[in-house]
């Protein structure tokens, strides 16, 4: 028998899911704590809305029937905090390796996972990037 | 969104993302901060780690926020007007706590344009060698503010001074922490260690020297990773020397020689009494005639 999959919620503003950056390279780590910008092609999400009060006013509930069935993946959050945990120990350089510990607490904290977003946008033009993923990301989730 | 407000500031320095509830103290506006969870600025220097590893994130956040002047909301970009301190002031309900009523303290007596560079900084150490968590913290976030070409003897002093207190445990209260059970006292140790190591890996950017940019080594960092506070704190204490040494060899520890007097200063700063020039000659005077009064050269 197969584990209960958790219910995944994010907190953002009332109007809409802050796109992601779909051309962005971060790692799970640099996404976490955000060492490269706000927007990076993850979406953060959370197993307790309590811990993430201050990702924004609205609380938001992922769909994951209609994620999975679009091809879209969840890093879990026991998943995540060991890749975290990993790349903490053994990232080639001294820096990976300090970010990846800082995200791991964080991560931990937060009860966080990612959802990790596979659209074809090879047709798509880098300026309207931003936009179209608005558009796109918004019906995987629903209001709380 | 909590790492770009003014809880992870260190222009904010006695809060912290998972300490310091209520008000906070903006050292960069002179500003008591309502919700520092709330606001944020384009000078925004975050606490979580250093600088040189979160440039680009610091770089978009000040595009932001460029159209704002000074203080603004993290989620609508409106301008939060800065309230001055004055605890008189407050309501009952409003009224800070002490440590963050120390640091504006601190910015009154620090800030006016008449204070010396030396005596700022020496101000800093007020916060120093401290068992408190939220003070640990500001004294930390105050030597890492310091990054001023003018103040590098100081800063050079100040860090020599944060690296020897970098082993020393603090108390955390449950009264430091934030809401109910968000965060944990580990939360806030690994925080504070996090904000006192990011000053050493701030100060060795500077330096230009790799040893200090990353002063962990693969021992404490596992330490770190696994989460193990005792070990971490213990091995820190082994290594705060050679840190000490490696800025000691270093340039900025040259210039400081060459600045450093001979011989100890006296303990009265006052000039001595000069006597050259102050002569006195007298008139020659004929018998029987009255004495002049005497004259200077």
């Amino acid at each position: 028998m197969s584990s209960p999959t958790p219910e995944y919620y994010r907190g953002d503003q009332a109007d809409g899911i802050t796109p992601p950056n779909l051309a962005d390279t971060s790692t799970y780590a640099q996404h976490i704590v955000h060492a490269r910008g706000k927007r990076t092609r993850y979406t953060s999400i959370s197993t307790d809305p309590a811990s993430i009060t201050d990702f924004g006013t609205q609380l938001w509930r992922v769909l994951r029937p209609k994620l999975d069935e679009e091809n879209h993946s969840i890093e879990h959050h026991d998943a995540l905090l060991r890749v975290l945990l990993d790349q903490a120990h053994t990232a080639a350089d001294k820096a990976a390796r300090q970010i990846a510990r800082e995200a791991h607490r964080r991560a931990q904290r937060r009860r966080e996972a990612l959802i990790c977003w596979n659209f074809d946008v090879s047709g798509v033009a880098r300026k309207d990037l931003q936009a179209w993923a608005q558009r796109h990301v918004r019906p995987y989730f629903a209001r709380v | 969104m909590g790492l770009f407000t003014c809880r992870n500031c260190i222009h904010n320095p006695a809060q912290g993302l998972t300490f310091g509830p209520g008000p906070g103290f903006c050292l960069q506006w002179g500003a008591l901060l309502k919700q520092p969870d709330r606001t944020t600025c384009k000078y925004l220097h975050r606490k979580d780690l250093p600088h040189f590893l979160v440039r680009e994130a610091q770089v978009e956040h000040e595009a932001e926020f460029a159209a704002n002047r000074a203080l603004a909301d993290v989620e609508t970009h409106d301008d939060v007007p800065a309230s001055a301190f004055d605890d008189r002031a407050l309501p009952r309900a409003e009224r800070i706590d002490p440590v963050t009523r120390a640091v504006a303290n601190y910015y009154t007596l620090a800030a006016a344009p008449t204070v010396p560079l030396t005596r700022r900084s020496r101000l800093i150490t007020l916060f120093a060698g401290s068992r408190d968590a939220r003070r640990a913290s500001a004294h930390a976030c105050l030597v890492r503010g310091m990054g001023d070409p003018q103040s590098r003897h100081e800063w050079f002093r100040r860090i020599l001074g944060l690296i020897e207190e970098v082993d020393i445990e603090f108390v955390v209260s449950p009264s430091d922490l934030i809401g109910s059970g968000e965060a944990s006292k580990a939360d806030v140790q690994w925080e504070i260690a996090n904000i006192r190591l990011a000053a050493v890996q701030e100060y060795g950017w500077h330096l230009g020297r790799e040893e200090l940019k990353f002063p962990l080594n693969s021992e404490l960092e596992a330490l770190a990773a696994d989460q193990k506070w005792d070990g971490f704190m213990a091995k820190l204490g082994e290594l705060k020397g050679e840190w000490a040494d490696q800025i000691w060899a270093s340039p900025a520890a040259d210039a400081l020689h060459s600045r450093l007097p001979l011989k100890p200063a006296p303990l009265r700063s006052d000039p001595e009494p000069r006597f050259e020039g102050l002569g006195l000659r007298d008139r020659w005077v004929q018998k029987g005639a009255s004495s002049p009064p005497r004259e200077q050269n």
